[in-house]
């Protein structure tokens, strides 16, 4: 685990893990032999079931939401924040489908990243997306400092890994699962490059072509680090300005800026219990 | 929290001597678990981890958990229960739980009344709720959300008859909410020892969510701090509610109820929660009678607890003497006998709902309420909220009892509006001794516009089952040995949920548009070309080119001549019927038209 788990947003449109067909509750497994179970007893699901939609996608990337959006559903990220975006799932030329009712167009989503970088949301953004014909997503990108990564190039479908007999569905796609299998080696401190992970599952893994857009990147992929998207990298700024802790007094608050409050003793008086069953006369 | 069987009550007194053993200032942290063996085979565990504390605003928290205090302080929220549910109580089997929870999602809040706007901090606070337990609490809006008032009344302490106004009160459930890892993920991170440490070590997701009913629930409701209930005391109680079957695994003389920790949570205990004050297991006892069995480690104490004239006996376990000798206790109960299919309680008051009627119109909803006793009727109350797309028609709402229509003690409707409030009956009906009470409604199903269909819209719509009160005698109670439950009159307040029911509305078909689309188009295409054709051009003799025409013409006009003069012999023969018309177009083998002048 590479990013820290209140620095995802998970929007899963089914309840898989907790399906009542699933014979293995809370667990999804990458694999019919049951290697990793990557519904770990530290996820974080934030849009689920219904809320998956189109228009709240959209919201979350231009940070259209409203005012009584929790933070953890909202994107929280500033010009130095590198955003990594992977969707998965039914698609074809130019759509992705959403809860098997409506679709994100290409046109949409490459306008929800002009969006962001008008609104300084993003510095780089990492594309991957996993779905058949999936490279017809990221070709009308028009945004700088977008890299992206498709299984499939338009005209082709992106395949299944395998099928798990006991669960009678096919658990994994192909990019999906090499991909998987390059993260899980890598780690915090690794020196492979984004040219290395475009390099994943070539034509004879996957059958169908890995397409990738780097010419809105500004820097070659050979140099960017993979860590800088896959790892909470945190950009440190040196300074000589000293800052006074205080004493450590835990009895007087200390104000930075905002008003503290300061607890209000309850109000002395007569508090009584009430009857839970109506009266009945 | 003060939920029928499980909450704390006036005449609680260890709740408050311990109370007073504390300090001042600072919060108290109690974790328990409550593991009741039943006759039918199942085992009921109950967690309760209970934070007291006398600050609940303000900037500096000790055990309390900051996000939840947060959110309670900043929406004006004097108490809040909420529940997140898998699985349906069946009371007819278990008992009476120890706190009533609907499949689903379901919350209820008293706001203070000095709010601002009620409907504002609502909305507010279940979008911040949604947040901080990762389920889609922001669905709780006014359609469906509802202030009953004679149900869900507080369950802490009040000191003004101005905070029992209902118009401070908010329920609503969402009935298809689903509840995995995500949810307990930030559940457990709001204890004091979070999943680290103590009890809560034994909440694994693979097993939590393998039990035949499961149920995640905070409470937050303002106690008495002393005897004399002059001052406030706030209490945070997250409880988790565990249903197993562990007598489906058969050995080879019959299938055993044995069970144990690691059977039950995946894994035995190793430590208490260093910052609790009393961390304690209690195993029920009262199924020994009838299928004995022998806990191993011995237990270290036996407590009995009488509540409204009943004892009960449980064997008490404290978790820091069990765990001191380091290395892990897996506390088992091993059974004498293979199990039988054991009685079923004899419960008091049995209630269960379901739908009638066929059709994509009408439907109708049942609530049956069924009364043991045959010597004394019994005073039941029922809330029922209806969605505003079944469309009641409360002058079909009737109570019967053996096909006689009985009137209710007390009854309050609140008609629905079309995507703005839901239908709310409020009923108190009086069952008489031994009997059946019935209480129907009929209703009409409602026609959505396409755009507020779910994405799968032919599974159907939920309703959430009715809540049924009663003060009932304390036998079937799962009881917590020190939580005692509300008394009453000399009977224990029990809250049931009835079954939700899936309707389904009159759905369209989806794919209709794009099957019209298609359909017109080629209707538009085949009847419109030709017809354009015929009245916009017109056909003109050209001649026929001297150049050599290509193979493939050549071929073709062959075999045009071919057929022509075969149909020119048959035409010979009746040159008389031959039209101007007719002889101009077999004239011309190739024939080019041309556009009109």
């Amino acid at each position: 685990m590479l990013i820290v788990v209140n620095h995802i947003i998970l929007m899963l449109a089914d309840d898989m893990a907790c399906n009542p067909r699933n014979p293995r509750p809370a667990t999804v497994f990458n694999n019919a032999n049951q290697h990793i179970n990557v519904y770990g007893s530290d996820v974080e699901v934030d849009y689920r079931g219904d809320e998956v939609t189109v228009e709240r996608l959209v919201r979350l990337l231009t940070g259209r939401l409203e005012p009584s959006t929790p933070p953890t559903k909202r994107l929280l990220t500033d010009d130095r924040s590198n955003v990594l975006i992977y969707m998965t799932g039914h698609g074809g030329d130019g759509f992705l489908k959403f809860q098997d009712a409506e679709e994100i167009t290409s046109t949409e989503l490459a306008d929800a990243f002009e969006q962001m970088w008008q609104q300084r949301r993003y510095n780089n953004i990492f594309f991957m997306i996993d779905t058949c014909q999936a490279a017809s997503m990221y070709e009308k990108f028009y945004s700088p400092n977008i890299l992206a990564v498709a299984s499939s190039q338009v005209g082709e479908d992106s395949l299944s890994h395998h099928l798990d007999s006991s669960l009678g569905v096919y658990v994994i796609d192909k990019y999906t699962y090499h991909a998987l299998d390059f993260m899980e080696k890598l780690r915090k401190d690794s020196k492979k490059s984004m040219a290395d992970f475009l390099r994943v599952c070539p034509r004879h893994q996957c059958v169908s072509t890995v397409g990738v857009r780097s010419d809105l990147f500004p820097r070659n992929p050979a140099d960017v680090r993979v860590t800088e998207f896959f790892g909470s990298v945190r950009h440190v700024e040196r300074t000589d300005r000293l800052v006074d802790l205080g004493d450590g007094d835990t009895e007087t608050p200390v104000t930075v800026g905002t008003r503290v409050e300061t607890a209000a003793p309850a109000p002395a008086g007569s508090y009584r219990y009430v009857a839970q069953f109506p009266v009945m006369s | 929290m003060a939920a029928p069987c499980g909450g704390s009550g006036l005449g609680s007194w260890l709740v408050l001597l311990f109370l007073f053993a504390n300090s001042l200032g600072s919060d108290q942290f109690d974790e328990s678990l409550l593991i009741k063996p039943l006759n039918s085979g199942h085992v009921i565990s109950k967690f309760d981890f209970v934070i007291g504390t006398d600050n609940i605003s303000g900037a500096h928290f000790h055990l309390v958990p900051r996000h939840l205090a947060e959110v309670i302080s900043h929406h004006h929220v004097r108490e809040l229960h909420l529940s997140l549910t898998q699985g349906f109580w069946r009371h007819d089997i278990w008992g009476y739980p120890a706190r009533q929870a609907g499949t689903g999602a379901q919350l209820w809040v008293w706001f203070d009344p000095g709010t601002p706007s009620v409907d504002e901090s609502w909305s507010s606070l279940v979008n911040a709720l949604s947040g901080l337990f990762c389920a889609s609490l922001n669905f709780m809006d006014r359609t469906v959300t509802t202030s009953p008032e004679f149900a869900f009344r507080p369950a802490g302490v009040v000191s003004d008859p101005s905070e029992l106004e209902s118009r401070l009160l908010r329920v609503a459930s969402l009935p298809r909410e689903a509840t995995c890892t995500e949810n307990l993920t930030p559940w457990q991170k709001l204890l004091p020892c979070g999943a680290a440490s103590g009890l809560s070590t034994l909440l694994n997701p693979t097993h939590l969510y393998s039990t035949s009913y499961h149920s995640l629930s905070v409470d937050f409701r303002p106690v008495c701090a002393d005897t004399s209930c002059s001052r406030l005391h706030y209490e945070i109680t997250q409880s988790v509610t565990l249903v197993h079957e562990p007598v489906t695994t058969a050995r080879r003389d019959g299938p055993r109820q044995d069970w144990s920790m690691k059977s039950l949570f995946g894994r035995g205990l190793y430590d208490a929660c260093a910052v609790a004050e009393r961390s304690d297991i209690f195993v029920d006892t009262a199924a020994n009678g009838s299928y004995p069995f022998v806990l191993s480690p011995a237990p270290h104490s036996e407590v009995t607890s009488i509540v409204a004239g009943h004892p009960a006996t449980y064997a008490a376990y404290s978790v820091t003497s069990l765990t001191s000798g380091g290395g892990g206790v897996n506390l088992r109960a091993a059974y004498s006998r293979p199990h039988r299919h054991g009685w079923t309680p004899s419960l008091p008051l049995t209630v269960t709902q379901y739908q009638t009627g066929s059709g994509q119109y009408s439907v109708g909803l049942s609530l049956q309420l069924r009364n043991a006793d045959r010597l004394s009727p019994l005073d039941v109350s029922v809330l029922q909220v209806v969605p505003w797309y079944i469309r009641l028609y409360l002058h079909t709402l009737q109570v019967t009892v053996d096909g006689q229509v009985i009137k209710p003690v007390y009854q309050r409707l609140v008609p629905g509006r079309d995507r703005q409030r839901p239908y709310t009956l409020e009923l108190g009906v009086r069952i008489p001794a031994g009997r059946v009470a019935t209480v129907s409604v009929q209703a009409e199903r409602a026609f959505l516009k396409w755009h507020e269909y779910p994405p799968d819209a032919n599974h159907g719509f939920y309703l959430p089952g009715a809540v049924v009160s009663a003060l009932l005698p304390a036998q079937n109670c799962t009881r917590h040995p020190i939580r005692s439950p509300p008394v009453e009159g000399g009977r224990v307040f029990v809250r049931l949920s009835a079954e939700n029911q899936l309707v389904t509305l009159p759905t369209p078909d989806f794919s209709m548009p794009y099957n019209v689309i298609c359909l017109v188009c080629t209707v538009v295409a085949l009847a419109f070309g030709p017809l354009h054709n015929i009245c916009t051009k017109r056909l003109l003799l050209v001649p026929v080119s001297e150049e050599k025409p290509g193979i493939v013409t050549r071929i073709k006009s062959n075999l045009g001549r071919l057929m022509w003069w075969r149909r020119g012999a048959d035409q010979s023969n009746t040159a008389t019927s031959q039209s101007p018309a007719g002889a101009s177009q077999s004239a011309a083998a190739k024939a080019k038209s041309s556009k009109a002048d």
